[in-house]
């Protein structure tokens, strides 16, 4: 793993976030990449740099985006965290499995996000516009996560080798492992 | 010991960093030293970035509109002179009532209207999945930005700054759920607070039941606002009905301003 390329592709997903991604939303839906990117790395390792790049992304989002300080950090170590302990539990070697779990990861992060800002702050959110948004962005993480991560494999390598925990959203896993026996 | 430290390493590091973002958190009520040091330095080292990466996105952005739009600046130009032949007949008229008003404020004794100053910003960064509304500007403490500044457009009021960092400020959007500004309805001066609800409208709170408030009646900014002028749109009611409690009304108020299309407006600034 390159921590310098790491550190990069870190602060161009929370500039790419906050400049391109409001450009680029498709009816007002708009994916979160520093999300994804979280979940991806925490996937990935099951050390603690999956919390600290939590933290630091979430932190950095919050100033980029001119969120509160910490409200993004917290939500995103609560998600990473989760995601570092279920992970061999849950994830299997196929793309369904990876839908389901970015979808449910999205409804936690919303959930936690609503939770946080209603009960510290006292925002008053009504809880109707959880689910509204959670939804349409899990189906939007849904969509592009498998593909984001596919094109990030090559950053952090699986720490236990389980190189397909990851996979492609291309050809299905058993596939490549026959690919992989015979040569 | 080490051993102990050693196991549940992960469990420690993220109770600590679960202690620090909920520190930090909660001290939103009141920045201190710290959140605001660190915001600074984090926007310090990010705003540069986020400022190139938006100058290229406008630059391909109208790079790609200019070469299939041709037809539609010519029938703009068009519209755009007869706007501007109306407007400036409007314009002489109003200078015109302008200095009567003056002459007469003069002879009653009136005290002297504060002057505005405008500084023109461009908001370089949002964050589209954030359940507040909040964006960034390219204004900061070097361009003499302050905390509580009022932000306005052509159109109508946009917000208030809520951070300030040297080169670059957060602007907090009338849609917040954090913002209320004092309104007043134009047609029967019933004044209210606009409170933000983070759902795409805003609220105007404490009007009696009795009060004259129709669907359709524009909002302005009330004299009683210390961070606006007075009498500038704010939006349109919506939706009037009763209250839970039947002493006051539940008002919806349509906002003027298209935020999520919004780049660019006014610093409003008191001239001393």
């Amino acid at each position: 793993m390159n921590r310098v390329l790491l550190v990069l592709v870190a602060v161009l997903a929370v500039v790419a976030q906050t400049t391109l991604v409001p450009v680029l939303n498709v009816a007002g839906v708009a994916p979160d990449l520093v999300f994804l990117l979280v979940i991806f790395i925490a996937l990935r390792r099951q050390t603690t740099l999956g919390l600290w790049m939590a933290f630091g992304l979430g932190l950095l989002q919050d100033v980029a985006g001119g969120g509160l300080l910490g409200q993004n950090a917290l939500v995103l170590l609560g998600v990473a965290y989760l995601a570092m302990y279920l992970r061999r539990k849950f994830f299997q070697e196929n793309l369904v499995s990876q839908v389901l779990v970015l979808l449910l990861f999205t409804l936690l992060q919303q959930f936690l996000s609503f939770f946080w800002l209603n009960t510290l702050l006292e925002t008053g959110f009504p809880f109707s516009l959880w689910p509204r948004r959670a939804l349409t962005m899990g189906i939007m993480h849904a969509v592009l996560g498998p593909f984001l991560f596919w094109g990030l494999r090559g950053l952090i390598k699986d720490e236990d080798g389980a190189r397909n925990i990851v996979s492609s959203p291309g050809p299905p896993s058993h596939l490549s492992r026959l690919g992989r026996h015979g040569s | 010991m080490p051993e102990f430290l050693w196991k549940w390493r992960r469990e420690l590091i993220f109770s600590l960093l679960i202690i620090i973002s909920l520190v930090l958190l909660v001290s939103q009520r009141q920045p201190g030293f710290f959140s605001l040091t660190l915001r600074q330095g984090v926007a310090f080292v990010i705003v540069p970035f986020q400022k190139a990466s938006t100058a290229i996105i406008k630059r391909s952005r109208s790079l790609l509109s200019r070469t299939h739009s041709l037809k539609k600046l010519r029938w703009q130009n068009a519209d755009l002179k007869r706007k501007v032949e109306k407007l400036s007949l409007r314009n002489m008229m109003l200078q015109e009532q302008a200095r009567e008003n003056e002459t007469l404020r003069q002879e009653l004794d009136y005290q002297k209207r504060t002057p505005w100053a405008f500084l023109p910003t461009e908001i370089i960064a949002r964050d589209p999945v954030s359940w507040l509304e909040r964006v960034v500007a390219d204004r900061g403490s070097a361009d003499d930005v302050e905390v509580g500044d009022g932000v306005i457009s052509p159109l109508g009021i946009v917000g208030r700054i809520q951070n300030v960092g040297l080169y670059s400020s957060t602007v907090m959007l009338l849609l917040d759920a954090q913002s209320s500004v004092a309104g007043l309805v134009e047609r029967s001066r019933i004044n209210g607070t606009l409170k933000g609800t983070g759902a795409g409208y805003l609220k105007l709170k404490y009007v009696a039941s009795d009060d004259d408030v129709r669907v359709g009646d524009r909002v302005v900014t009330s004299p009683l606002s210390s961070l606006f002028p007075p009498g500038l749109l704010i939006g349109e009611i919506a939706s009037v009905a009763p209250a839970d409690d039947g002493l006051m009304l539940d008002i919806q108020v349509k906002p003027v301003i298209q935020f999520k299309t919004l780049d660019r407006f006014l610093i409003l600034r008191k001239e001393d």
